[in-house]
């Protein structure tokens, strides 16, 4: 698939935006200046970046556990740091933290905490779209840690039988949490298991932003057109821990594995690609990268500094005045 | 038993289960956006009938026999606007679906600041009545620790058809648990044949007004109730029935201001005395009611056991006589 200067510029971006912010909320998480648990997408930025690539505006997304730094740009940087450190300022007012972030009537579902929640949600989602809103589709992700689940493959085994337009990626990233891929599985392919309930598949590079933005725009044009779901196996690798980034001695086995050379970081290949094929210089590059950097800079110091007055912190009434019942009655409380 | 709030039929008695169909039925045709799902839907088997298909095409969904993903999916259909009636056609499943209400439909209200509600009937039967101790178990207090749910428990043919016709017009994830024993879904009562005659949640029923005790009750303990009551009544004792109808939203204004006239408080139901729904009605009134308690209120409930297939089962479930014996020693007699 062809991509113009802007396309190409624009997956360039966004890819370093997430990775400069989280690089910025590592070191601060190392400091103790991070006041919730941070999962880094660090490494598998091209995954969420090419699903981005291929959306439409009413489209759903259900993110994976990590990959929620991508909305970086769309919700705003401020109002996703402010959410993350929980300020009234935030997207979502504080109290989501950027994990359970999200704009469900822009289509953008909150992260689903109990991993494999988000297949069943997806699977049931798609038929209300083909319902009511045909020509749009749902694209859910989750971790091959969470593939496993019961739920996961109920949803998966049902989708082919409802001709849902839903494309199921799993980020395949071999580690679940700090348990490699041995533990779960003895096959090599997780895509066969969906292929074995009918769902059309592909196993890709999630490290390549092309192939993956390629195979993306192909799967979702099939959903919004034929109703047809798909399941797309990206294969990757988690540069970071699971949680924060102090290396766990149990994941030598991971580092040590060869999967980093197999599939190796996204960024510096895409820029090669883009320096070679002349879509930019390594000094226009550089320049994203350095402004970024700057406004990442600027955005935490702001943040950071209102985080430090408890003024700024969701109050008990922000909390308490959230209406919990769409039809309110008598009795409920 | 004819026990209908509603006489407006001239059509003579139901059974529960026309009752439900007819609710589904009406519902179905008022609105186009509620689908109704499950194991065997639409084949003529429980409380659904194979009209239902003909005149509702894809909105009936006989699923694989998945009940976790039953719910996730309906809650997914619910946020692409879409009313879903989940059933399981056994309570116990709600362990099976405990995941989709207690984790998912119940925050994303939180997590949206109250803009986002989920419109879902998880609808199923509970009660022991000879097919073992997996399919018979009481569940209605299994979710009610949960915020953000609705939990509906109609004793009546007349009750289950209005309230489910409210279930599916509620903003809200209503649980509704019709009694699966033969002896109640197999009643027949006077039922409303008014497609826009409705009963609100939350207010609770007087089944049978009396003077010298109350009884909350609901499905097998009301109907045993309901045969104690004359027997007592010779014996001198008048007795006031209430029958809650809904755990969630709770009716504590019906009891308290009965309490207030009789003084005295028995609840009984076939869930397990300990941790039961009947330990909020005591101790409700106990904390804002006390001054006019004569004398403690006395709650009664299966035995902290487990119950037989076939008639063996009734050897560890509540007996008419337990509700009797409660009455006395209540009343010190």
């Amino acid at each position: 698939m062809e991509f113009s200067h802007e396309q190409l510029m624009d997956m360039y971006k966004r890819m370093t935006l997430s990775r400069i912010y989280d690089e910025k909320i590592q070191k601060e998480a190392d400091r103790g200046r991070v006041p919730f648990s941070v999962h880094l997408y660090t490494g598998m930025e091209a995954i969420g970046v090419g699903i981005a690539t291929a959306l439409q505006d009413g489209d759903y997304y259900i993110p994976s556990h990590r990959s929620r730094p991508l909305y970086l740009r769309d919700c705003g940087m401020y109002e996703f740091m402010a959410e993350q450190y929980g300020l009234r300022s935030g997207y979502n007012g504080g109290i989501n933290s950027d994990l359970h972030i999200g704009d469900v009537e822009k289509g953008w579902l909150p992260m689903c905490a109990v991993l494999g929640e988000g297949t069943p949600l997806a699977t049931g989602l798609g038929f209300a779209l083909k319902k009511l809103h045909p020509g749009h589709a749902v694209v859910q992700l989750h971790g091959d840690g969470a593939f496993h689940g019961g739920m996961v493959q109920e949803a998966l085994n049902w989708a082919p039988v409802m001709k849902v337009p839903v494309v199921y990626v799993v980020e395949n990233n071999f580690i679940s949490v700090i348990s490699t891929a041995g533990i779960s599985r003895t096959y090599e392919n997780i895509s066969d298991r969906a292929k074995a309930c009918g769902l059309k598949t592909y196993t890709i590079d999630g490290n390549d932003i092309l192939e993956v933005a390629s195979t993306m725009h192909e799967a979702l044009e099939d959903a919004r057109k034929n109703n047809t779901p798909s399941f797309v196996e990206m294969r990757t690798f988690r540069i970071c821990e699971h949680g924060g980034s102090s290396v766990d001695k149990h994941l030598s086995e991971y580092y040590d594995s060869g999967l980093e050379d197999q599939y190796p970081d996204p960024i510096p290949r895409f820029e090669k690609y883009l320096v070679e094929n002349k879509v930019a210089t390594q000094e226009e590059l550089e320049q994203i990268k350095a402004d970024y950097k700057k406004e990442v800079l600027a955005c935490w110091k702001k943040v950071y500094a209102e985080y430090e007055d408890e003024a700024n912190h969701p109050t008990k009434e922000d909390i308490m005045s959230i209406k919990m019942y769409g039809s309110e009655m008598e009795g409920l409380r | 038993m004819s026990e209908a709030t509603n006489t407006s039929s001239t059509r003579g008695a139901i059974t529960y289960r026309q009752a439900m169909h007819e609710a589904i039925m009406e519902e179905m045709t008022r609105d186009s956006s509620v689908v109704y799902m499950g194991v065997n839907i639409g084949l003529g088997r429980g409380a659904y009938n194979v009209a239902l298909t003909e005149k509702f095409g894809d909105r009936i969904i006989n699923t694989p026999i998945c009940e976790t993903m039953i719910a996730e999916s309906g809650l997914g259909m619910a946020i692409g606007g879409l009313r879903p009636i989940c059933e399981l056609q056994f309570g116990e499943y709600v362990s099976l679906a405990h995941d989709a209400m207690a984790n998912y439909a119940s925050k994303i209200p939180f997590w949206t600041r109250g803009k986002v509600h989920l419109p879902m009937v998880l609808y199923t039967h509970q009660g022991a009545f000879g097919m073992g101790n997996q399919h018979g178990q009481i569940v209605e207090s299994w979710l009610s620790n949960v915020p953000g749910l609705k939990i509906i428990i109609p004793s009546t043919p007349s009750d289950a058809k209005g309230l489910m016709k409210t279930a599916i017009r509620d903003n809200d994830p209503v649980i509704f648990i019709t009694p699966s024993n033969k002896l109640l879904f197999g009643i027949k009562g006077e039922v409303s044949e008014d497609p826009e005659e409705v009963i609100p949640f939350g207010k609770a029923r007087v089944a049978r007004e009396g003077t010298d005790i109350t009884v909350v009750c609901w499905q097998r303990t009301y109907l045993q109730t309901m045969a104690l009551v004359d027997e007592l009544a010779a014996e001198g004792i008048s007795v006031e029935v209430i029958d809650p109808r809904s755990l969630i939203p709770f009716d504590k204004n019906t009891v308290i201001e009965s309490v207030k006239k009789t003084g005295h408080l028995v609840v009984a139901h076939e869930a397990p005395y300990r941790f039961g729904a009947g330990a909020e009605f005591v101790a409700t009134v106990a904390q804002e009611a006390f001054p006019y308690l004569k004398a403690a209120p006395v709650k009664v409930g299966s035995p902290l056991h487990s119950f037989a297939t076939m008639g063996a089962m009734e050897h560890s479930l509540i007996q008419k006589d337990d509700i009797k014996q409660a009455i006395l020693n209540c009343l010190g007699k």
